[in-house]
């Protein structure tokens, strides 16, 4: 039976998908299996993913990478969630945030049908103390405490360029993986329809019990060998164009802001990604809704100086998904599988929900691979509809009226049904743990529920809460208040903790 | 606020140290960074931690002496109840400038004094026995502050490190739970590696870790201690 097992992975794509995945499967497994990872030495990555979800501590740290190394490598900063500005109404003071901490004991208790019936201050802030510490420019922890461990939850912002060769040299230094260079120049399929080799332009060809396409969107094995088919989803959601520049700081002491900004525009939204080192920025927006040169001269705009041409990466997003993920010995991780808009940073968090799948289901026997497959098919297929309506969602709830685009977005001709149902219900009874059916579902219903209140969507009370309920409701919400004090008072400034963690570095315990 | 002056004997000839008014600001602290070369003195009367300086997160060998903010529980009235003092108090007002080693004094100091205590300086301008002693003692803090961050690096390289929880309730039910502190492992050490275990004893650390862990049970009398104040 030895011959049935699984004894080598080939790694096609050395960018974040390709390194993320090679350390999550090596930690694990680098000492069983052969994990090669061949990476192009003409194809750019694309590097400009730059924004991760919470979920980028566990990864790291399963890997054993230090997060003061991270953060020195990575011109690392701290995400706090994302605000939201000019979403809504578009107003100048319009603006809702989405924190990464949970509303206020989320698990014991839902915190939201009290906070419906006696609004006053903003949902986030009435639940959680995210929000004021971001408004302060406020780190989520203390140099006091050790590496991965926070008073308020966080994810990061990093350099993308840095992070693939920083995992690169940790997953080659310390978990085995072997780097091969060279340019694919023909995938091998089998008549079964396997994959059954990876030729390079210098002749070679590489071999592997099973392979990961983390090619980006050209998909050359999953799309292009095995012909997978593409869902497009550009009829939901019509971001289909990014332009990128970076921002220096205007000076040493600029603040850091600990969140990611999102901005809305006439026909989409512009992300601001503060780093240690500089801001990284891009308009996102609809072709269909908007010319590239009214797209520049927004962006011109938000950054106060006229953008060229050549000062900016031009980035075309191919909206949707493969109809497949897994198919036969090849399965796509990352841009490969699909990619939807950067709202959210969906991206980097499903890299890590795929390898870490492919991690802990790695096949002990070939022969139960398909079923691995199709289980991990059936995962995938659910979680990339919930991210497009959760993406959706942002749209669906705005009030803007200023152009077509945010018309077109509420037209339910372009809502998918699971995602006009969840509306309906929620205009009864607020999201909880009992509306989502998987485990590791990408957005909690936290998350919702924070885009839903935070958005001004009403939830009407329905049976009214208990005396009980109420009680405890309060009692939270006045808690959440006691914490926002002693936090406000007890965080140092987002900046000032950067350059302490550059300096002296955080401590692992 | 302090301001520290190379000493010098032209400028500081005149200057004596007032030794009766021990209750001078610089004793009140939570707690006192030590040196392991004090460890088997202070081990009789202080519980001895590893913290994390709070500007810089890095890891220090320290006595507790309180619980709240500058609370000493070891010095009543200016007189010091323990048998010991550590040397980060008995060195004052003077320092060392690990860097080169030269002396400086604390001119702000509330014991500086031109009338009353001990003088620097004799009428020939030869150091008094009163300095030679004080400079004895800074020399012994600049030899020491190497071994004790190389002890320091040797806990960190070989993992013995774990935080304490400290969840103490007082005589008046006031709750205290403080993080931040940590101390060695035993089952850590326990576990060591037999060249390791060799290793540490060689560099004089392996008595300091059980000293230092042995320093714990000064805790009961130190919680106390507080009792005592509140009551």
């Amino acid at each position: 039976m030895t011959d049935n097992k699984i004894n080598s992975i080939l790694i096609v794509g050395g960018g974040s998908a390709g390194w993320l995945t090679a350390g999550i499967i090596a930690s694990r497994h680098g000492q069983n299996v052969k994990i090669n990872l061949l990476e192009s030495s003409s194809v750019p990555t694309i590097g400009v993913g730059e924004g991760t979800w919470p979920t980028m501590k566990t990864t790291l740290q399963a890997m054993g990478i230090s997060e003061t190394e991270f953060f020195r490598c990575c011109d690392v900063s701290f995400k706090q969630g994302a605000k939201f500005c000019q979403w809504v109404t578009g107003e100048k003071d319009d603006f809702y945030y989405h924190p990464l901490t949970l509303p206020k004991d989320f698990l014991d208790i839902n915190l939201a049908p009290y906070w419906l019936e006696n609004s006053s201050k903003s949902f986030s802030n009435s639940v959680s103390f995210q929000e004021a510490i971001c408004e302060q420019n406020l780190a989520p922890k203390t140099l006091l405490m050790p590496e991965y461990v926070a008073a308020a939850n966080y994810a990061y912002h990093l350099d993308a360029g840095k992070l693939t060769e920083f995992l690169s040299a940790h997953c080659q230094q310390k978990l085995n993986v072997n780097h091969i260079i060279g340019t694919v120049d023909e995938v091998l399929v089998s008549g079964q329809g396997d994959i059954s080799g990876v030729k390079t332009d210098d002749g070679q060809v590489y071999h592997a019990d099973l392979y990961i396409d983390c090619t980006g969107m050209s998909s050359l094995l999953l799309g292009q060998a095995l012909k997978t088919e593409f869902v497009d989803k550009s009829d939901v959601l019509f971001i289909d164009r990014a332009i990128a520049t970076q921002v220096p700081y205007e000076s040493e002491d600029s603040p850091i802001l600990p969140y990611t900004l999102s901005t809305a525009q006439a026909a989409g939204w512009i992300w601001d990604i503060g780093l240690t080192s500089r801001r990284g920025t891009g308009h996102v927006y609809s072709s269909r809704h908007m010319s590239d040169e009214q797209a520049l001269n927004i962006f011109s705009k938000y950054l106060g100086k006229p953008l060229k041409e050549t000062d900016i990466k031009d980035i075309k997003i191919p909206c949707g998904h493969r109809k497949e993920f897994w198919k036969n010995n090849c399965v796509a991780v990352g841009m490969a599988a699909g990619f939807l808009e950067p709202l959210e940073a969906s991206a980097l968090v499903l890299v890590e929900l795929s390898a870490n799948y492919i991690r802990d289901q790695l096949p002990e026997n070939k022969a139960v691979m398909p079923i691995i497959a199709k289980r991990f098919n059936q995962l995938n297929t659910h979680r990339w509809n919930s991210i497009v309506d959760f993406l959706k969602l942002h749209y669906v709830l705005s009030k803007r009226t200023d152009s077509q685009f945010w018309l077109d977005n509420r037209d339910p001709a372009t809502i998918p049904d699971s995602l006009q149902e969840l509306l309906q219900l929620w205009q009864y009874q607020s999201p909880y743990t009992h509306d989502f059916f998987y485990k590791e579902e990408v957005f909690p219903a936290a998350s919702y529920q924070y885009v839903l209140y935070g958005m001004g969507f009403m939830t009407e009370a329905g049976l009214s809460l208990s005396a009980m309920q109420k009680t405890a409701s309060a009692r939270r919400m006045n808690e959440n208040k006691a914490i926002i004090k002693k936090a406000l008072h007890s965080l140092p400034d987002n900046r000032s903790l950067l350059a302490k963690i550059k300096e002296y570095g955080m401590k692992a315990i | 606020m302090s301001d520290y002056q190379l000493l010098s004997k032209n400028q500081h000839r005149d200057i004596k140290i007032n030794t009766n008014d021990q209750n001078c600001g610089f004793f009140h602290t939570r707690i006192a960074p030590a040196l392991i070369s004090e460890v088997n003195r202070l081990v009789a009367d202080y519980p001895l931690f590893i913290s994390k300086n709070s500007q810089t997160g890095e890891f220090v060998l320290v006595a507790l002496l309180g619980f709240d903010e500058n609370e000493n529980l070891f010095v009543q009235n200016g007189e010091w109840l323990s048998s010991s003092v550590p040397l980060a108090f008995s060195r004052q007002p003077f320092l060392i400038d690990h860097s080169d080693g030269s002396v400086l004094i604390d001119m702000q100091s509330e014991s500086i004094s031109l009338t009353d205590g001990e003088a620097l300086f004799d009428e020939a301008g030869e150091t008094t026995a009163f300095l030679q002693n004080k400079l004895s003692l800074l020399e012994t803090i600049y030899n020491g502050a190497q071994p004790t961050q190389d002890f320091i690096n040797l806990l960190q390289q070989y993992n013995l490190l774990e935080s304490v929880q400290l969840d103490i309730t007082f005589a008046d039910q006031s709750q205290q739970n403080f993080d931040g502190l940590y101390t060695i492992s035993a089952e850590k050490l326990a576990s060591l590696d037999d060249h390791k275990v060799v290793q540490m004893h060689r560099q004089n650390c392996l008595e300091v870790c059980y000293l230092i862990h042995h320093s714990l049970q000064h805790m009961p009398s130190l919680i106390a201690r507080k009792n005592a104040k509140l009551s």
